[in-house]
């Protein structure tokens, strides 16, 4: 139960994904939003099921407001595979970025070329079979939410849940970066700003993913699989001037282009991350989504007076490299800000060569937030100010 | 065939390339002939320095090689430009990068000499792969001691002036290649300017690439008078008047346009136009002028490319200026004879253009000579600012051109300014004469035919000296240390001379020789094995041995080692999150396209 008149916020633990549960409380009653509910196909550990139930009954099935910060498998698989348990809530709002509004024509236009680029992506991994690079494997599985061989994977369901406004279409709302939510979902008091993603030109075009057709797909979106040889076939030869060891070297060396592919789509999506603060009764949570450095740059100009006096940060990214710029981290100056991480260590994925969470950026969040940092596969060691479920389901912070 | 004696060896050898690349067609002096340096070749394309090798990483195959040798390419200057034949892509890779490594030579005085390690073995060639990879990319990359460069399918939605959907090769834009080989010949003269200590070392990397590549456009002679005719003479206008005369009718009775008649950009200001374009940016890539000044710039910029831009765009300031404050005269008299009228006389046209070609190169020239001049580990802009007035007074006593003035004040007014300096007036920016005290270097030796012979000879006896006397070259760790109760030691058998280089100032007076030498040594960045701090200095040697001037980084610098901690923690050194501090940069990830 929330205490008084403290912001409870209930990270649960789903394994390599998000699934935060914020309780505000409204008079003798409490309002819910829930912020996220996935997990990556690739996490061992997967306790979506379970974390829905646990919601189901700690909210009484009302949710004041649902938000889905971007359309990543680790951030809304439970929408779909949950969806017969969500389809029996009351939800107030649904909150997405406006990058996922397909009514706006410019949202629309990227979210085709993503939806082709990942499309390509899962025909490269149906034709590389066990050889596929672990890398693309996870990134185009958290882009489609696949696991198998058709591209329309469980992400497409969730979407559809959430698009569909749990059954009301109009109570989905896109937010774009400058807007400010009065006494947001109903909830008297509490103000929410939307930092990010913006509709400024600048940022649309860091954002703007790479043409298909660099990357081998033909003029309707199918995949050419990945070929382009730039002469006429007189002029290829087998054998020259190098050493067979030394091509074999120089082939792997150089960056295949559905890496860059893989990486670009992955960046792509996580830069759409809804990126919010809320305040309430004088304090501020901030919950970036998976944002990365370009969603963060545009919001930049603000960091200084925004991130001074925030006592919550939901780490970005799973406490990935890529998602918590240093001089951010470093203005969150307030005496008693506090920081939760859900990841996993243990997934496929993480052999690279910055597993998530990356050790140097949590030794980082740790020495900005001392002792108030709670990781969600270390749950059994968060300890004051934290409160733990008995269970090991979930560890709340009061705010 | 007989070897051929020296003597009668042809000087050069004329290759065909683009001036700029295929996106410009035929148009006016697009289809250029270059005259380089002439070496005798085997059958596959390797000299000296460059080794072209066809070799496509992501299709393993190889394309056809050319011969160069073959008495049609020896006639008429090899093959012609062509997208379809890869023969060709060589030959232009192979001209470009000869070409760049050559205004380096010529400013310098010397020859560039490679040297990469492969695991089987020393080398001196730089590779070059026209094909490397299906990639929209280029790069130069230490490790593999070679540059690379991709080829693409352009944008079907928005190519630009190119054929949607047409395969795109980085290796036929001639500012592409030139800018991947100044990394390169960069890397060689300067190895340390790739350990990213401050945020202006990758910056200065790409924007010196630039300054390079963009410099060359200004010896395009056809190009360049084109130009001038249709801006009136005024080479940094960005918009040129079509060819028919006057722009498009501004009336509204013309409602007909034909492409004659649109306004063109002016191809001289512009890099990698068909890169850029087929990427979907409608534009250059990164043009790097044409911002007005703001001193403010600089300091908001953190990311290499925006930051080199500000270098860029000072370095051609300088230039424009200079260039108008030159041909002033000529305007004033063309436009006596032909008043009201933007089309210059012909004759004006080319006179202008050689005025043109020449300062560009003056300017190249200096810039590439203070190079020499830099200090040897964590350049900063304003540093280079100092190299170039301290390089070209030791040269040039007066300023005939008034170029050193010109270029304080376009530093100034994109707000670069050296630290620690008293003033911006031309004295105080020299580089400071030595402590005295400094030792001499007697037995120094120059061989002005061959510069390399004495090479490694004048490394060891000035080994010996700054062994005996670390203090005096900025290797002492401990702060506070002078002369007399410094009692550092830099470890037996640690090389920590550079290069020594032979400097023949010609100028104004009698040519006398003098040597540069380049002092550096790294230690651990507080017991972090990952960083390196690095110290040292460049001292300038007269013939004699005599230091006449020196610039310390040095090793007990307590401000500069915070600062680059700070640079590192804020993780700027790679970008701005936690990625893992790689030891060098790599150009391919800062990299971006190109």
């Amino acid at each position: 139960m929330a205490a008084g008149s403290k912001i409870r916020v209930r990270m649960y633990r789903v394994g390599f994904g998000d699934c935060f549960l914020v309780t505000i409380p409204d008079g003798e009653t409490q309002k819910h939003i829930l912020i996220d509910c996935g997990v990556h196909a690739q996490s061992e550990f997967k306790g979506i099921a379970a974390a829905v139930q646990a919601i189901k009954t700690e909210t009484q099935g009302e949710l004041a407001v649902v938000v889905a910060t971007h359309a990543h498998a680790d951030h809304i698989s439970g929408f779909g595979t949950e969806a017969d348990a969500f389809r029996q809530f009351t939800v107030g709002e649904v909150w997405m970025p406006w990058l996922e509004d397909l009514s706006n024509p410019a949202a629309k236009k990227l979210h085709a070329k993503t939806a082709a680029l990942a499309g390509l992506l899962h025909a490269h991994l149906n034709v590389a079979g066990a050889e596929a690079d672990p890398l693309i494997t996870g990134i185009a599985l958290n882009a489609l939410g696949a696991n198998g061989r058709s591209p329309v994977g469980n992400n497409a369901k969730a979407l559809a849940l959430l698009r569909g406004g749990f059954g009301d279409k109009k109570r989905t709302k896109y937010l774009k970066a400058g807007r400010v939510l009065q006494n947001a979902g109903g909830i008297k008091g509490l103000t929410v700003r939307v930092l990010a993603p913006s509709d400024d030109p600048t940022f649309l075009s860091r954002m703007n993913p790479p043409e298909a057709q660099l990357y081998g797909l033909d003029k309707n979106g199918d995949p050419t699989l990945d070929t382009l040889v730039p002469f006429a076939e007189r002029w290829t030869g087998k054998t020259g001037a190098l050493d067979p060891v030394y091509e074999k070297f120089l082939h792997e060396q150089v960056a295949t282009p559905m890496r860059a592919l893989a990486l670009s789509v992955d960046n792509y999506l996580n830069n759409t991350s809804l990126c919010l603060l809320l305040q309430y009764k004088g304090r501020t949570l901030l919950f970036p989504g998976d944002a990365q450095w370009g969603n963060w740059q545009s919001w930049q100009g603000e960091w200084e007076a925004i991130l001074n006096d925030i006592d919550f940060y939901k780490v970005g990214h799973h406490g990935s490299h890529n998602a918590t710029p240093h001089e951010a981290l470093r203005k969150m100056t307030g005496r008693s800000v506090a920081a939760m991480a859900s990841t996993d260590t243990v997934t496929a994925f993480n052999r690279g060569k910055f597993p998530v969470p990356y050790s140097k950026l949590v030794s980082a969040v740790k020495k900005q937030v001392g002792d108030r940092y709670a990781q969600s596969d270390q749950i059994a060691e968060a300890a004051a100010p934290f409160e733990l479920d008995p269970g090991g389901g979930w560890v709340d912070y009061l705010v | 065939m007989p070897p051929t004696p020296e003597r009668d060896q042809p000087k050069y050898r004329a290759l065909r390339v683009y001036a700029f690349d295929p996106s410009r067609g035929r148009r006016l002096g697009n289809h250029m002939t270059v005259r380089v340096k002439y070496e005798p070749l085997r059958k596959e394309l390797k000299g000296k320095q460059l080794h072209v090798i066809d070799f496509d990483a992501t299709n393993e195959c190889y394309y056809t090689p050319i011969n160069l040798n073959s008495p049609s390419a020896l006639v008429e200057g090899g093959l012609e430009p062509s997208e379809s034949d890869p023969r060709f892509h060589q030959q232009m890779v192979y001209a470009v990068a000869m070409q760049t490594i050559d205004i380096f030579e010529k400013a310098l005085g010397r020859d560039i000499r490679f040297s990469f390690f492969d695991p089987d073995g020393a080398r001196n060639q730089l590779r070059i792969y026209p094909h490397a990879m299906y990639e929209p990319n280029a790069y130069y990359s230490r490790e593999l001691g070679a540059l690379l460069f991709g080829y693409f399918r352009a944008s079907t939605e928005d190519a630009g002036t190119g054929l949607p959907g047409g395969t795109i090769f980085t290796c036929l834009s001639h500012d592409i290649v030139a800018h991947e080989t100044t990394h390169s010949v960069i890397d060689t003269l300067r190895s340390a300017f790739m350990e990213s200590s401050n945020p202006d070392v990758a910056a200065f990397h790409e924007a010196f690439a630039d300054i390079v590549a963009l410099f060359q456009h200004f010896s395009f002679e056809d190009v360049v008078r084109d130009t001038l005719r249709r801006s009136g003479g005024v080479l940094h206008r960005f918009n040129l008047t079509p060819r028919g005369g006057q722009a498009a009718a501004s009336g509204e009775e013309s409602k007909i346009f034909i492409v004659g008649e649109m306004p063109e950009g002016n191809p001289l200001l512009d890099l990698a136009r068909q890169f850029g374009e087929s990427m979907g940016r409608r534009a250059a890539l990164r043009s790097a002028l044409g911002v007005p000044p703001d001193p403010q710039a600089l300091e908001n910029a953190t990311e290499p490319h925006e930051r080199g831009a500000v270098l860029v765009a000072a370095v051609f300031d300088a230039f424009f200026s200079a260039f108008m404050e030159r041909s002033a005269d000529l305007i004033r008299l063309a436009r006596a004879t032909a008043a009201g009228s933007d089309d210059i006389h012909p004759d004006v046209a080319t006179r202008l253009a050689s005025e043109a070609a020449r300062t560009a190169k003056h300017f190249c020239t200096m810039c590439i000579r203070a190079i020499d001049y830099c200090p040897p580990v964590d350049i900063t802009f304003g540093e280079f600012l100092r190299a170039l007035i301290t390089s070209d007074t030791m040269l040039y006593a007066s300023d005939a051109h008034d170029y050193r003035e010109t270029l304080i004040q376009a530093f100034r007014a994109r707000g670069i300014y050296p630290d620690g300096v008293a003033s911006l007036g031309e004295e105080s920016l020299l580089w400071d004469k030595p402590a005295p005290g400094t030792p001499i270097c007697p037995g120094l030796r120059f061989n002005l035919l061959k510069p390399e012979r004495h090479v490694a000879k004048n490394r060891a006896l000035l080994e010996a000296i700054v062994h005996a006397n670390p203090f005096c070259f900025g290797l002492c760790e401990v702060e506070k240390h002078d002369c007399t109760s410094c009692t550092c030691k830099v470890p037996e058998g640690e090389q920590v001379v550079k290069s020594v280089n032979t400097v023949i100032r010609g100028g104004e007076q009698r040519p006398k020789v003098e040597f540069v030498a380049e002092i550096v040594r790294s230690v651990p960045l507080d017991g972090d094995p990952d960083l390196k701090f690095c110290g040292g200095s460049t001292v300038v040697f007269d013939s004699d041995g005599q230091p006449l001037m020196i610039v310390y980084k040095k090793l007990s610098s307590k401000t500069r080692r915070d600062k680059q901690k700070e640079f590192h923690e804020k993780g700027l050194a790679a970008a701005p999150t936690y990625v893992e501090r790689d030891k060098q940069m790599r150009l391919s990830s800062i990299h971006r396209g190109y």
